[in-house]
């Protein structure tokens, strides 16, 4: 067995794992430095080809995809309110399903378009105080005003009432099955609507347009108020890889394994009506896996083959990450009985301990070999 | 208890094991302190074990306090024989040594429904303790008040008067404590998610340690709501300096830095120019006035710099580079600072000359500072 396969197998069992990482990673650290040193040579031309290649083939595709899905919920809206019944319904919320899939497929990306005008919250606000949306949605319906749904107003009006997580209380929460009423169609249709709305404008702002932001990756510079080098650019990315890992750990699994199966909190698990929550951390997942390996050009280990100074790092990426997604998918939902019942939580436990892995093999071997900084200080929040 | 809180057995059993590890003799630690020299800051080895290292501006490291977990800031006693070292936050433990000589005597555990969130200040007289929490049952910011004399107790609690308490600090006239708001409600499940983003309100609130009543309120122009309000200076005629984290759109050119006179209504921002925008990346992570309160200090770990700006032109003047730094403290000169990087090791900045250089020191070199540089006596 290669030396690199043992780490692998070692990826797997948590107890040994943080030390043994740990232990091997420094030692790598002190024997590879002079090594690495030389060897770092990443100029802007590689971090480039690899900004240019993941907005070509790993957001634009991915944001158009959602684009599409959200076109396609409102109009699935549209007919579930026109012949309201169990067969629309059904459609709707198989579309529901899919703008979700979509939604979780970009949520890592965290800069762009995506950032303005609040879109990211306006499209899915999550996690956020505990029955807000459900509780924002029920004053809503209560109210019944019509002038609330229009459209300059409803694009301002409070984020809860605006994206899936609403939309997700409309077609599973209370008085989802019943027929609904004229207010209820309306508020589904202007949630789709305005959504569908968001998500072509992101597309655009991408590829054109006044701000152009695929321009603005490709062209760092010092009058660039995004990115003044292409490096900064790849961070950015880098960036949206650790944070998307940490989304994954530190909101949707840890809070619902809770520190052991006494302390499992079952009600926390993401979108729990729909019986989505694996769902989503396996999309996100792949999302960040696509992220790394690349989507028919080069990702972000790109990066770390190039920079020749870790020639093991590139593959113990790649299998850490399939192996990640394959412990992800083999967890019999839902989620929130996996981490109460004994034998389906170890699976839970598995992944999470990859995913701190992973992170921890980013910040100690990706960081310093493709130099991207992680700081002690800087991704803090403090 | 809550899955991140530190069991109080846990917290005594670290305590005891936890002789400090002292590497200037004792009464060389005191002469530093006594002759106002040591520093006080959090820090991590490689390994990942956290500690509060006391050092000199030179680069002598005095002493190290073992943490249980990563810390934050400290407050210092006036008297200089106190200091507590808070967690970060979300943080369940606090941890109380003698500054002089790094000799623990007691920690303290957070209530079950609070957390710390990582900054406190003391009373004029020593007595009291005053820390930044958070109730996330209500979702309202607090400052739990503690009692040096009976084992840092909790006896009292006042309202922060905003969401997410960071910094704060006594005002000059001894009964006013001035605290940043960030305005970001979290909560300890979900340790550094923030929940309420579209909705913050940040602000710099004054407030009677005595009562808790609040004496004022700063805000920023609404357009600048995301701009989170977390570390302070305060000079000693009252003017407060803050700093801001901001969480809009990157590439938004923001005022990051501002300064409030007493009885003023509106702050000052300090606006331009671009560049000096630019390089804080949206981010500050701490403030310090200079020795002469002309000069004031703000770090953005994220753009890698120190920025010194002075206080009455509101104008830089000098720009450090330095990777991941952080924590500023002010030395003995205007506009003189000392420095500190996650990346490893410290810094002396004289920003009326313009000068930034490392010091020299194997020991600093070899540990990540943390946020924050605090002196050892206060």
């Amino acid at each position: 067995m290669s030396r690199s396969l043992q780490t692998l197998r070692r990826l797997a069992l948590p107890a040994a794992l943080a030390a043994a990482l740990l232990a091997g990673l420094q030692a790598a650290r002190a024997t590879e430095a002079p090594v690495s040193l030389a060897a770092v040579a990443l100029g802007e031309a590689d971090y480039q080809r690899v900004n240019d290649a993941l907005v070509q083939h790993h957001v634009v595709p991915r944001y158009q995809v959602m684009a599409a899905a959200m076109a396609a919920l409102d109009a699935a809206a549209g007919r579930y309110c026109a012949a309201p019944g169990a067969g629309t319904l059904a459609a709707l919320r198989a579309a529901d399903e899919a703008a979700v899939d979509a939604w979780m497929g970009v949520q890592h990306l965290h800069f762009g378009p995506v950032e303005l005008f609040m879109r990211s919250y306006r499209l899915y606000f999550w996690p956020q105080g505990r029955g807000r949306i459900a509780q924002a949605t029920g004053e809503l319906l209560a109210a019944a005003d019509p002038a609330s749904l229009e459209e300059q107003h409803f694009r301002n009006a409070s984020t809860a009432i605006q994206g899936l997580p609403a939309l997700e209380v409309l077609l599973y929460g209370e008085g989802a099955e019943e027929t609904p009423s004229a207010f209820r169609c309306a508020l589904l249709t202007r949630i789709a609507c305005n959504m569908k709305a968001m998500a072509a404008d992101i597309v655009e702002e991408w590829q054109g347009g006044k701000i152009d932001f695929a321009r603005t990756v490709a062209e760092p510079g010092p009058d660039n108020p995004y990115f003044e080098s292409a490096e900064e650019a790849t961070l950015a990315f880098f960036q949206s890889l650790y944070n998307g890992l940490e989304l994954i750990s530190d909101a949707r699994l840890k809070p619902v394994a809770g520190a052991s199966i006494e302390k499992a909190k079952p009600a926390l698990a993401e979108s729990r009506a729909p019986g989505r929550s694996l769902r989503n951390v396996v999309v996100n997942l792949e999302a960040l896996q696509g992220l790394y390996e690349g989507e028919g050009g080069p990702g972000l280990g790109d990066l770390a083959v190039r920079s020749g100074a870790d020639p093991k790092l590139e593959p113990l990426l790649r299998k850490a990450f399939r192996l990640t997604v394959e412990t992800a998918k083999g967890i019999e939902p839902p989620l929130a009985e996996a981490v109460v019942d004994p034998k389906r939580r170890k699976a839970v436990d598995k992944l999470l301990t990859q995913l701190v892995a992973i992170k921890q093999i980013l910040r100690s071997r990706f960081s310093p070999a493709t130099g991207l900084p992680i700081g002690f200080n800087a991704m803090d929040g403090d | 208890m809550a899955p991140f809180a530190l069991s109080r057995r846990r917290l005594l059993g670290l305590a005891a094991g936890a002789a400090a590890a002292p590497l200037l003799s004792p009464r060389a630690a005191r002469a530093e302190t006594r002759s106002g020299r040591l520093y006080l800051s959090c820090c991590a080895a490689d390994d990942g074990q956290c500690f509060t290292g006391a050092f000199t501006a030179d680069g002598r490291l005095a002493y190290r306090v073992p943490l249980p977990e990563r810390g934050h800031s400290l407050a210092v006693s006036p008297d200089g024989s106190r200091a507590v070292q808070f967690s970060r936050r979300p943080g369940s433990f606090a941890v109380v040594f003698d500054p002089r000589d790094g000799r623990l005597v007691e920690t303290l555990a957070c209530r079950d429904d609070r957390r710390f969130n990582g900054h406190g200040a003391f009373a004029p007289d020593g007595r009291l303790v005053y820390l930044s929490e958070n109730d996330f049952v209500a979702e309202r910011g607090v400052l739990g008040v503690y009692d040096a004399r009976d084992g840092f107790r909790r006896v009292a609690e006042l309202p922060s008067h905003g969401i997410g308490p960071h910094e704060l600090r006594l005002m000059p006239d001894g009964t006013t404590l001035a605290v940043c708001n960030g305005g970001i409600q979290t909560r300890p499940d979900l340790p550094r998610i923030k929940l309420n983003i579209p909705t913050m309100e940040p602000s710099l609130a004054y407030l009677d340690r005595r009562d808790g009543r609040l004496l004022g309120k700063v805000h920023l122009p609404a357009e600048l709501h995301l701009a989170s309000i977390r570390h302070l200076a305060v000079r000693a005629d009252g003017l407060v300096a803050f700093a801001m984290q901001y969480q809009g759109p990157r590439g938004d050119l923001v005022p990051l830095v501002a300064t409030h006179a007493a009885g003023a209504r509106a702050p000052r921002l300090f606006e331009a120019p671009e560049a000096a925008l630019r390089a804080l990346e949206g981010y500050v992570g701490s403030a310090t006035l200079d020795a002469s309160g002309e000069f004031l200090a703000v770090s953005s770990p994220r753009g890698g710099a120190i920025q010194v700006w002075e206080v009455e032109s509101a104008r830089p003047v000098f720009t450090a580079a330095i990777a991941d730094g952080c924590g500023i403290a002010a030395t003995g000169a205007a506009g003189g600072f000392l420095a500190s990087s996650g990346v490893g090791g410290t810094f002396l900045l004289e920003a009326v000359a313009g000068r930034c250089r490392p010091v020299a020191s194997p020991a600093l070199e070899a540990l990540h500072w943390d946020h924050h540089i605090v002196p050892a006596a206060a």
